[in-house]
């Protein structure tokens, strides 16, 4: 039996308490708050007996040794927490351990650390009782406007303990653990028959942890942690969100913003060989572009016949000379065969030159016909002013959709490999992502 | 710590996503297609006569 | 006045049915001569790191209370206080403390009906005067009460009892259950330690 101190006025420094069996001292940070202790030198474990002193009641078979040194003390989250306690545990009938630091803060109380496969959780218990919805029981709870989906249940056995512990660590074999996770954070529920506790966890970066304790390694992290959060990620509701109202305002920016360049047919002739001058060239007459900057649809026509026709042309401002070239191949092929009657290829298309200024244009065309054609077929050319861009719709729309598109799909596998490690995986989809 | 990041990643998408619009209805209104294969040359007065010579004034 | 060690003691609530003396752990009660009998003595309390002591002050709803006694129950799962605390115009208030947690409470006048002693973790409860529905979290046995200060029942509180915690999100109700139909419910709201407006706390050695 250890005896017991008096309480005073002061708050006392740490105490020690002797293990029994090697005679080693065991820091006594909790004083009589520590409900159990165990000797990281023996592996003697004691718990504390009505309030009056504390008992040997089991001795471990292996040793761990904590990577976070036990009465280190570290800032988390703004509290200076000291590591009073450490304990190796494992899933009942799964092979997998990880480690659980106990931190002690004397106006704080207890807050637990738990390092697996290098991912780090810090839990607390929850001041109140949650307001859950449903009431707790459920593969998916609401909590604080997240939803949290059940990620595993377990009981769990102890394989080693160092340091002082506010409970008996044994006494947890009878808790049933169920956790909800909603990265980075977690709802843990413990509960045996005689209390129902309820802890929030939090993933946190082992760098974090480091740069808390002073500590220099620790373990290097392996897959996907259960509250790791995808680097460069944003919640997906967020994403398709903030799509949808870019989509939007693209869709009213294609109808309501315009060039002042109002949509007008501006020059239509028709032209055949006979037009073309000794430097094979048409000149056209001159036609106006008004309103502002514009972009111009050039619709091009001949009626081919198993042929082809090319037309290179420049559009030229009149004034200050500023030249635009374009061209425009169109061929068209038909005829039967064993499947009946077929054609390809097009008698008319159009191609657009954009951001014109307004003025006096003409335009220089550079015609080619097909030379073992037996007819110069003629040719037609129209002009359309202030035409709608939709190919810029297309174009922002796509590069809108890019990245939520490869999110998700980054989403997607992050959440397949996190899941592996549960037994309730969710179907996943886009909305539970 | 990581909710920062996510904060940070939402605020450079927004950007983005805006930068995108300005440019989007920028080149509405100057009718300006930003993507133009059709267009095989465009050349500013006083830069034209390069190694083609059809150019003519009417 | 203590037989043991002579020390004398001003009662300052009415409420208190006992003093246990600072020095001898005497159990001194309230208008009771011990010229005959030696007092029976209450168990020391533990150093279990509270920040509180006797004549540390709360002030709660503008009304300055000062602790003046306390009992320290030794529960299956931990230690836990729940002190005394008193103001003038007899004014009193109860303050549950275990490390980290605080709850500032009420005595609830009512008892609980014979009904309500079904404690299945996670039934949903209803007190008299509170208008939310309690979850039982915790059930526990006291193992023995530990006392220093003014206190108000020796009889109930220094045996081995039910203890039961109700909490909802907003509110905490801690059940003291002696037997059937007897049972004392504490009503209150958790607080953090920064949110009390304290004064002549225990300071931390060194």
């Amino acid at each position: 039996m250890v005896e017991i101190a008096v309480q005073s006025h002061i708050i006392p420094l740490p105490n020690q308490l002797t293990c029994t069996h090697c005679n080693s001292k065991v820091t006594n940070v909790l004083h009589r708050t520590a409900l159990a202790y165990a000797c990281m030198h023996c592996k003697s474990y004691y718990v504390g007996e009505k309030g009056l002193g504390y008992k040997f009641v089991h001795s471990f078979n292996e040793v761990f040794t904590p990577d976070l040194p036990l009465n280190t003390k570290g800032v988390l989250f703004g509290v200076t927490y000291e590591i009073v306690g450490f304990a190796v545990r494992s899933q009942l009938g799964a092979g997998y351990a990880w480690r659980e630091y106990t931190l002690f803060n004397l106006y704080e109380g207890f807050a637990t650390l738990t390092e697996f496969n290098g991912h780090w959780i810090f839990a607390r218990p929850m001041q109140n009782y949650p307001n859950l919805s449903p009431s707790g029981f459920s593969d998916i709870l609401q909590y604080e406007g997240k939803s949290y989906q059940k990620y595993n249940k377990y009981k769990s056995t102890v394989k080693y303990a160092a340091g002082e512990f506010g409970y008996d660590i044994f006494s947890d074999k009878k808790k049933v653990f169920v956790e909800w996770i909603s990265p980075p954070y977690m709802l843990i529920r413990e509960k045996d028959d005689d209390e129902l506790i309820w802890c929030k966890g939090v993933g946190i970066n082992a760098n974090e942890v480091k740069d808390a304790f002073k500590i220099s390694s620790l373990p290097e992290r392996e897959g996907i942690g259960a509250l790791q959060l995808m680097p460069v990620s944003a919640n997906v509701s967020f994403l398709l969100t903030s799509t949808f109202v870019f989509i939007l305002i693209l869709l009213v920016g294609q109808y309501v913003i315009k060039s002042p360049a109002e949509e007008k047919k501006i020059f239509d002739h028709s032209y055949s060989k006979t037009n073309v001058d000794s430097s094979g060239v048409i000149v056209t007459n001159n036609f106006e572009v008004t309103g502002g900057k514009t972009a111009l649809q050039f619709n091009v026509y001949a009626p081919l016949t198993n042929d082809w026709f090319d037309l290179n042309f420049e559009l030229i401002n009149e004034a200050t000379g500023e030249r635009f070239e374009g061209a425009k191949s169109l061929e068209f092929y038909s005829g039967t065969d064993s499947e009946g009657a077929w054609s390809e290829g097009t008698r008319q298309d159009y191609i657009i030159i954009s951001s014109v200024p307004p003025g006096r244009y003409h335009l220089n065309l550079y015609p080619t016909w097909n030379s073992n054609s037996s007819v110069y077929v003629s040719f037609g050319i129209e002009i359309i002013q202030g035409v709608s861009l939709w190919a810029n719709f297309t174009l922002f729309f796509l590069l809108g959709i890019i990245i939520p598109v490869i999110q998700v799909f980054r989403m997607y596998a992050f959440e397949q490999k996190r899941w592996l490690g549960s037994d309730f995986s969710p179907k996943l989809t886009i909305w539970n992502l | 710590m990581i909710s920062k990041a996510e904060e940070r990643n939402k605020l450079m998408y927004s950007i983005f996503l805006i930068v995108m619009l300005l440019i989007f209805n920028y080149a509405n209104y100057a009718g300006w297609r930003v993507f133009n294969t059709d267009e095989v040359e465009h050349t500013e007065a006083g830069k034209s006569h390069n190694n083609r010579t059809r150019f003519y004034h009417k | 006045m203590c037989k043991v060690c002579n020390l004398t003691h001003q009662f300052k609530s009415n409420l208190a049915a006992a003093y246990v003396c600072p020095a001898c752990q005497s159990i001194l009660y309230k208008g009771v001569s011990y010229t005959q009998n030696k007092p029976e003595e209450a168990f020391r309390i533990f150093e279990d790191l509270t920040p509180f002591k006797l004549g540390s002050q709360l002030n709660f709803e503008e009304i300055n209370y000062t602790f003046i006694g306390r009992y320290q129950f030794v529960l299956t799962n931990g230690n836990r206080n729940l002190w005394f605390l008193h103001a003038n115009d007899e004014k009193v208030l109860y303050l549950l403390d275990q490390p980290g947690g605080y709850v500032i409470c009420k005595k609830n006048p009512h008892t609980l009906k014979k009904s309500d002693y079904d404690f299945t973790l996670g039934r949903a409860f209803e007190f008299p005067e509170t208008n939310k529905l309690f979850y039982l979290s915790s059930k526990q046995r006291n193992t023995m009460t530990r006392m220093e200060g003014e206190v108000f029942d020796i009889q109930s509180y220094n045996m081995s009892f039910d203890a039961c915690d109700f909490a909802n999100d907003k509110q905490f109700v801690f059940g003291l259950f002696f037997g059937r139909m007897n049972n004392d419910i504490y009503v209150g709201q958790r607080y953090h330690y920064s949110e009390l407006k304290l004064l002549n706390m225990r300071k931390a050695d060194g």
